[in-house]
């Protein structure tokens, strides 16, 4: 009977020890409750990213001049994929030219295009400039063609346009924004949280 | 002793089979689970068993067309084969025969998808099953359509690019505009046009069915995706969401290895991957299935009735194993054991057999306890309601303090309730009146723990639902269980109930355990009706009346000696 009676207390302790351990861990913050999980519930288009270094790649720009992503290591470097017959890509160009243009400094914009010629290209910026005084002509912003998608797709593996990159000094990947559906404002603020 | 070391290396062998393909994670039903998890429970579903199922998926997968004329879907009723004009002596069918023999009754078919009747007939209920199982083999035997390789003659142009819808998909545009220039110069008939421009004009055909059908292709989640690695996605998710990053090439780069590998000898692809420990685990508990084996002792104990001491041992061995087997649950689900009623039976089961185990010299208590344990790991299975065995929990009980407080001490009082009212069958035979000390002290510790849970329950039920009575039926299954052992155990205090009725009141516990426990899910009202399973009422009708007329008999015969 005693035995039983011991048996039973010690089952009944090790079910209560179990059952607090289990409620004092439940009270700690789930481990990876970080910022992505809120923007991404907030905003199912931003992505944070994590240990995730850019891949290098090297481009020819539309003016001729070649560069390796390695070239712009200290500074933040947005890399936009897009293509001139792509509207939201063309809806978002634009913004994205005013957000570099107003970061001269630190900032790089790498906009490699889909196209399948530089013609393409140089018949929208025309127009563009045109009709909305906007321009590309500012040392931090490189206008490429990637032949056969060799970067958009070979390396960061975009499928579909548009997709905006946005790398940190360290050329760590650190959000990435699926589509043309953001405001300068949402971008701007990512800008400023990147080292 | 050769036997026995050959025997060991069959054991090894048969579990490292198939390499770490198995270990892949997938998301499927709410968690991550090993590919080979995956697999048996996909094929169990289609096939009723699970034998070859990592073989099977990695053809599904790998080469889908040989896969969709694989003889699979299991037919026996004459009925469904009559309509659908299929050979009677066949017993199992390919997903393409049954889709051509489907045509034939599609009108009735759409009809009984879309307006399901009520109660529908026996050939009606597997003819929507296998409907269902069809479109997700469909789904499966096209999760890797944009990574196979294309069957078809590639014009010049793209000679040196991988023939797979990934790698063309940068070359769409490309093949779009030279269509365009195409049809301009050639007009929409093929037969104007060259060998390679045919080829260019398949090409662009295949590309754009291929991206059509596998848009919303969401059933095998593989690649991890780049916000969250541990949120899994499908490989067409992977393309067409925009969740792919540069982390995501290597993911599909094993894939594509695994494919050709695959297809160039046609066994399972030999990888090597860093996964989780508790896949290992699930993977073993898996292939081993200690349950079956706990129960196979179970029933060895039962049959060494004779050789007392072996009988112990097996009960013994059996209830150990069945422990195991209840840890690495807890481990692999990274919660407490009881969490469906699948689980509380065979947690239940545990608590009979080690019980038994303890009480090892009452007599009768080993084979009683084996007895039980045996029944309700055997009726176990029979209450899954999906495949899988480790099913994710309702919201209600997903909080593992109550779970590991309220749940596990009702159904250990459920397990000693059970245990207790066996031995009282026993001790109502003639000789067995040595039984009386020990049921007597198992209905307290039973009265202890199920007063306990109750009253924990109403401390959740405060918690959660804001009130900590309401006359639920689980609670009031719980309250019956309760006030018979007060009532059982104050009639033998005051001598209102003799040895023999308060055993045969104990006896009866089992009807009303059975009630609490599994009638209330029938009804399928109140809060705790969240284990509904089909098809219980008539096995619950029957084991009461069977234990009626049992212990009636039993009553009957007491009294006569």
């Amino acid at each position: 009977m005693h035995r039983l009676i011991n048996l039973a207390i010690i089952i009944i302790m090790g079910l209560a020890g179990y059952a607090l351990a289990i409620h004092f861990d439940s009270q700690k913050p789930p481990a990876n409750a970080t910022n992505t999980a809120i923007q991404a519930a907030s905003n199912q288009t931003i992505i944070t990213l994590k240990n995730q270094k850019a891949p290098d790649f090297s481009f020819t720009d539309i003016n001729g001049q070649q560069y390796t992503l390695r070239d712009f290591k200290g500074k933040k470097i947005i890399i936009n994929f897009w293509a001139t017959w792509c509207a939201p890509c063309i809806h978002e160009f634009p913004q994205l030219l005013d957000i570099a243009e107003a970061n001269p400094d630190d900032l790089i914009l790498i906009a490699l295009s889909s196209d399948i010629n530089d013609e393409a290209i140089h018949k929208f910026l025309g127009k563009l400039e045109k009709q909305q005084d906007i321009t590309w002509q500012a040392p931090n912003i490189l206008i490429a063609r990637d032949e056969k998608q060799r970067i958009t797709q070979g390396q960061f593996q975009t499928y579909r346009l548009p997709e905006t990159y946005i790398i940190d000094k360290e050329q760590n990947l650190h959000t990435k924004i699926i589509g043309a559906n953001w405001t300068s404002e949402e971008f701007q603020r990512i800008l400023k949280l990147i080292k | 002793m050769k036997t026995l070391i050959a025997l060991l290396l069959l054991l090894v062998s048969s579990l490292s089979y198939g390499g770490d393909f198995g270990l892949i994670g997938v998301q499927h039903q709410g968690r991550t689970k090993p590919l080979e998890s995956y697999a048996r429970i996909i094929h169990k579903d289609i096939t009723g068993n699970e034998r070859g199922a990592l073989q099977w998926l990695a053809q599904t997968l790998f080469d889908p067309t040989t896969a969709a004329q694989e003889p699979l879907f299991p037919i026996k009723d004459p009925l469904i084969k009559q309509r659908l004009s299929l050979p009677e002596k066949q017993k199992l069918f390919s997903l393409i025969e049954l889709q051509k023999a489907m045509i034939s009754i599609a009108p009735q078919l759409e009809k009984l998808l879309s307006d399901p009747p009520k109660k529908p007939s026996k050939q009606e209920q597997r003819l929507i099953e296998l409907h269902d199982q069809m479109q997700e083999l469909n789904q499966l035997l096209r999760s890797f359509s944009a990574l196979l390789p294309l069957n078809i003659d590639m014009p010049a142009d793209y000679q040196d690019i991988p023939p797979t819808y990934r790698a063309l998909l940068a070359y769409e545009n490309d093949i779009r505009e030279q269509l365009k220039t195409l049809i301009r110069e050639k007009g929409e008939d093929p037969t104007l046009y060259t060998d390679d421009e045919k080829k260019l004009a398949f090409l662009g055909y295949s590309l754009q069915q291929i991206g059509a059908s596998g848009i919303d292709n969401r059933v095998l989640r593989v690649i991890p995706g780049s916000a969250n690695p541990e949120h899994l996605l499908a490989p067409w998710e992977a393309i067409t969401s925009g969740e792919a990053s540069p982390a995501t090439a290597q993911h599909f780069k094993m894939w594509e290895d695994m494919i050709a590998a695959y297809q160039a000898d046609q066994t399972l692809p030999e990888i090597k991957i860093d996964a989780p420990w508790r896949f290992h685990l699930e993977r073993l508990t898996g292939r081993i299935k200690p349950f079956n084996i706990a129960l196979a002792l179970y029933a060895l104990a039962l049959l060494l009735y004779f050789k007392p001491r072996f009988s112990i041992l097996a009960l013994g061995s059996g209830a150990a194993i069945h422990a195991i087997a209840i840890v690495s649950r807890i481990i692999i689900l990274d919660r407490p054991p009881v969490g469906t009623l699948y689980e509380s039976v065979i947690f239940v089961s545990l608590i009979c057999a080690f019980l038994a185990f303890l009480l090892r010299r009452a007599p009768l208590a080993v084979p009683a306890g084996a007895f039980t344990a045996a029944l309700l790991l055997t009726i176990a299975p029979a209450l899954l309601g999906s495949g899988d065995n480790m099913d994710m929990l309702v919201a209600v009980l997903n909080t593992n303090f109550w779970l590991a407080t309220h749940v596990l001490c009702i159904t250990a009082g459920y397990g000693v309730c059970i245990l207790t009212a066996s031995l009282a069958h026993i001790a109502l035979l003639p000789n067995y009146k040595k039984l009386a000390v020990p049921i007597y002290r198992l209905s307290l510790a039973a009265l202890l723990l199920t007063a306990l849970g109750t009253a924990l329950g109403g401390i959740w039920a405060d918690q959660s639902w804001g009130r900590f009575w309401g006359w639920d039926p689980k609670e009031n299954g719980a309250l019956l269980i309760v006030l018979w052992l007060i009532w059982l155990l104050h009639g033998r205090y005051s001598g209102n109930l003799d040895t023999r009725a308060f055993h045969a009141g104990v006896a009866t516990l089992n009807i009303i355990v059975a009630l609490a426990w599994f009638g209330v899910n029938l009804l399928s009202v109140g809060l705790h009706s969240y284990g509904f399973t089909t098809g219980l009422a008539t096995a619950l009708t029957a084991f009461c009346t069977i234990e009626l007329i049992i212990i009636g008999v039993l009553w009957r015969r007491y009294k006569n000696a």
